[in-house]
């Protein structure tokens, strides 16, 4: 039996892009959306919720939906496993089993063995709906959405057509899909999606924007230990027993482009506990998926931890943790982060892990005193320069100062030094609706040019962002923080940087949305040398 | 049993040393925290073995029975020693049980400071932090006392137990817990340990809103060891625990399974 392949959504076929995998997939969706009652009712309801104005009455309604949605072989329950807006005490039960919600792993090193196996318990459950309709169950696998591949194919930073209209077009039949007034919904479909109509499809991608993965493969490391060292790949490390929701040290791959694509799409897409109710989702986690790969395999980085490595702590940790899914069946799923690293073993291949075509980025020389296999070492940093808090909407240079009179910038810049970007106290009132482009050092005249890597520094996303800003006892209210490795830019401007009194340019990716409505506030940003 | 939140993994005393212990382990400019927590440790131990804690607590020896040393007469206990005594027991018990939870936010600050500022920095946010606190704790001391004059210990015992079990069901608790784990940029140039001390005083509010009522419980109990580690293990647990599953019906319990116990040592003949 062949392995299940997952191919790219954008690939040759048929003009309207449905081929027989996005058939089956919304085959499956429309069978796990009829378990989830209240679906459709819900998705309004999100949308007030996310502008704020759910009423107190719309807010039970949603409530009691939410507990409705107790079957693990549906939609509403496979998007709680990535977050929900109930609290634990009001969460269902499923034939006798506490329902296992708001799981996910975001800004820690577990990002990606976590998101892994959810893509391999959904993808079961979507499996075993395809066998129910009589479907290729076995050899079907999840399309992933291609938009890193932008360079080579310009079409795939556009949504992949399936998802966008709200009917079926014509000549394709979906089992299990009935009329509605004459008309067949597309179970892909999901209403307010800000990548929609003409904007489902960006005129100009280039390097910089939301889809690119540069940077993220170009980390030397995979993990990064929280408050110290530098970015990394895969997230900062996280001790044993911590809470996942706690950590804030989020990994290149997951700040861009996974979450500048959450932004990107928007609407369901832009929040945790809406997410995974958008089709697209998915599609965009196998991407992400397959950039790990590409990541550790095509670019030989490899995974964490070798045989060889020593035992410790930090090793624990990794082997040790448990992600546990409930299944359609009432039993648990239990894996662990070693068991998710070797794809062939758990029955999927993808049709390609090539690297997309890396445009030059902005990332750091190779390591020096930290070379630690996986980035643990614990170099500290110093800062250097600092910013006054912020209030970010249109595009803005953000002064940065440091030092007392009379010292001179110069003293600092050496060959060997790294240096390092962070933004410390991002908030926002509303799901901030874009991601922005930073720059750093460039004059009061001069345009924002992604493409111009003596300046530019990467993509800051603020998807989860409004979530850890709750001060409502759901967090801690202090929002995320966010950091870049801009050491090459900084010695690019060898004549001309002062790190003592740096600019940095913050340039919105979506300047048409509503960016003073979401709120977004910066509490410092901090120019730090290692 | 299913465990949410991703928090199974290593079991049993392993999991509690290297989720707990071990990161107290770590170096920088903040161990002096650790240093000085084991201390009050040291100190709490010594006057639970000695018996100082429960003066008035010698069950059967006509003594009146009372945590508080103030409480009884003068003839029994001086007051200034009593006073010495009751300002000793607080202080180690809050250095004890409260100065670990905030390691990891003095090191945070610490380590976001400039080199020169970093040990500085940890002492200026744990001054705001205990800025709040001792002030607290006073208040905490005298409503302690009051409660132990106006009725007797046994009820002292049960109402504070009761208090503290009510507490943990409340949003203003749990909003606290959650602030808990703020971190902090400080400034880099000289508005920095203004900074770093509102910022231990932010920590200090939302670390008494959390515990003031397991502290009072923990003092009212004597300060018996027995009594003040599960107690102490109750905001290391709900620090822990993920914001949206906070599990505070397990909190409660401890609390009221401590509290039931020391009610019935407070009552028998």
């Amino acid at each position: 039996m062949a392995t299940p392949t997952r191919r790219a959504a954008w690939r040759p076929g048929p003009a309207n892009g449905w081929t027989d995998d996005f058939i089956w997939y919304a085959a499956a969706i429309n069978r796990m959306r009829s378990l989830s009652p209240g679906f459709d009712e819900a998705m309004p309801l999100f949308r007030s919720l996310r502008s704020g104005q759910l009423s107190p009455q719309e807010g039970q309604r949603l409530a009691t939906i939410i507990r409705g949605w107790s079957d693990p072989a549906g939609l509403g329950y496979q998007s709680q496993v990535h977050a929900s807006y109930l609290g634990a005490a009001s969460w269902p039960t499923y034939q006798g089993h506490d329902v296992l919600w708001h799981e996910c792993a975001h800004s820690n090193w577990f990002f990606l063995p976590w998101h892994r196996a959810y893509l391999l318990e959904f993808e079961a459950v979507v499996r075993s709906h395809i066998k129910t309709l009589g479907g290729p169950h076995d050899t079907w696998a999840l399309p992933y959405w291609n938009y890193s591949d932008y360079v080579k194919n310009p079409q795939a930073a556009g949504l992949p057509r399936p998802l966008r209209g709200e009917f079926l077009p014509a000549g394709v039949t979906v089992k299990g899909v009935t009329a509605v007034n004459g008309k067949m919904p597309n179970p892909l479909f999901i209403p307010n999606r800000a990548m929609t109509g003409a904007n489902a499809t960006p005129t100009t991608p280039s390097s910089g924007a939301w889809m690119d993965a540069s940077d993220a493969l170009g980390r030397h490391h995979f993990a990064t230990r929280q408050d110290s060292t530098f970015a990394s790949f895969g997230g900062g490390y996280l001790d044993p027993g911590s809470d996942f929701h706690s950590a804030d040290e989020m990994g290149m791959l997951d700040a861009s482009p996974h979450g500048a694509t959450h932004s990107q799409v928007g609407g369901n897409m832009g929040q945790f506990e809406t997410a995974a109710l958008d089709p697209a989702f998915w599609l965009h986690h196998a991407n992400i998926d397959r950039l790990w790969e590409t990541y550790a395999h095509d670019l030989q980085h490899g995974y964490p931890f070798p045989p060889a490595s020593p035992t410790g702590t930090e090793r624990t940790s990794w082997e040790k943790r448990q992600f546990k899914f409930l299944r359609p069946d009432g039993k648990v799923g239990t894996w662990t982060p070693p068991k998710v690293l070797d794809i062939t073993k758990l029955g999927y291949a993808y049709d390609t892990t090539a690297p997309p075509t890396l445009v030059p980025s902005p990332v750091g020389p190779p390591p020096g005193q930290d070379d630690n296999p996986f980035g643990l070492a614990t170099t500290q940093r110093s800062p250097v320069s600092a910013s006054e808090p912020i209030e970010l909407a249109d595009a803005m240079d953000v002064h940065l100062t440091g030092g007392d009179d009379g010292d001179d910038g110069s003293a600092f810049l050496g060959t060997n030094q790294r240096w390092s970007l962070r933004f410390d106290g991002v908030r926002s009132e509303r799901p901030a609706p874009t991601s922005y482009q930073v720059f750093l050092g460039l004059g009061p005249t001069a345009a924002a040019d992604p493409t111009d890597l003596d300046h530019f520094v990467g993509v800051m996303t603020l998807f989860g962002v409004f979530e850890a800003s709750r001060d409502d006892g759901t967090a801690a209210g202090t929002g995320r923080r966010r950091q870049f490795d801009v050491t090459m830019v900084v010695r690019a401007q060898p004549a001309s940087f002062d790190p003592l009194h740096p600019v940095v340019r913050l340039v919105p990716i979506n300047p048409e949305r509503d960016l003073l409505g979401a709120g977004v506030t910066v509490e410092q940003m901090t120019l730090e040398l290692v | 049993m299913i465990t949410a939140g991703g928090l199974a993994g290593d079991g049993g005393w392993r999991l509690v040393w290297r989720s707990w212990v071990h990161p107290l382990t770590r170096p920088g400019p903040q161990r002096w925290l650790v240093v000085l927590a084991a201390v009050g440790w040291v100190v709490l131990v010594s006057m639970s073995i000695s018996g100082m804690s429960v003066v008035g607590m010698s069950i059967g020896g006509g003594m009146a029975v009372s945590s508080h040393p103030m409480v009884l007469p003068p003839d029994d206990v001086g007051w200034i020693a009593a006073m010495g005594t009751t300002v000793l027991m607080w202080t180690a018990m809050l250095v004890a049980t409260m100065l670990p939870l905030i390691v990891d936010n003095v090191r945070f600050v610490s380590l976001r400071s400039t080199p020169r500022r970093r040990v500085r920095a940890t002492v200026d946010v744990v001054f705001g932090w205990a800025s709040v606190w001792v002030p607290i704790v006073a208040l905490l001391a005298v409503a302690t006392w009051v409660l132990e004059s106006v009725v007797d210990h046994a009820a002292a015992v049960v109402i504070a137990f009761a208090a503290a079990v009510a507490w943990e069901f409340t949003a203003a608790r749990q909003r606290a817990v959650a602030r808990c784990h703020r971190s902090f940029a400080p400034p880099i140039d000289r508005r920095a340990p203004a900074a770093c001390r509102r910022f231990g005083r932010t920590l200090g509010a939302n670390c008494a809103t959390s515990c003031w009522a397991v502290m009072s419980a923990m003092a009212l109990a004597g300060h018996q060891l027995v009594v003040v580690l599960p107690l102490a293990w109750v905001p290391w647990y709900a620090r822990r625990r993920p914001h949206h599953d906070p599990r505070v019906l397990v909190t409660a319990s401890v609390i009221g399974l401590v509290g039931l116990a020391t009610a019935l040592v407070a009552l028998a003949p």
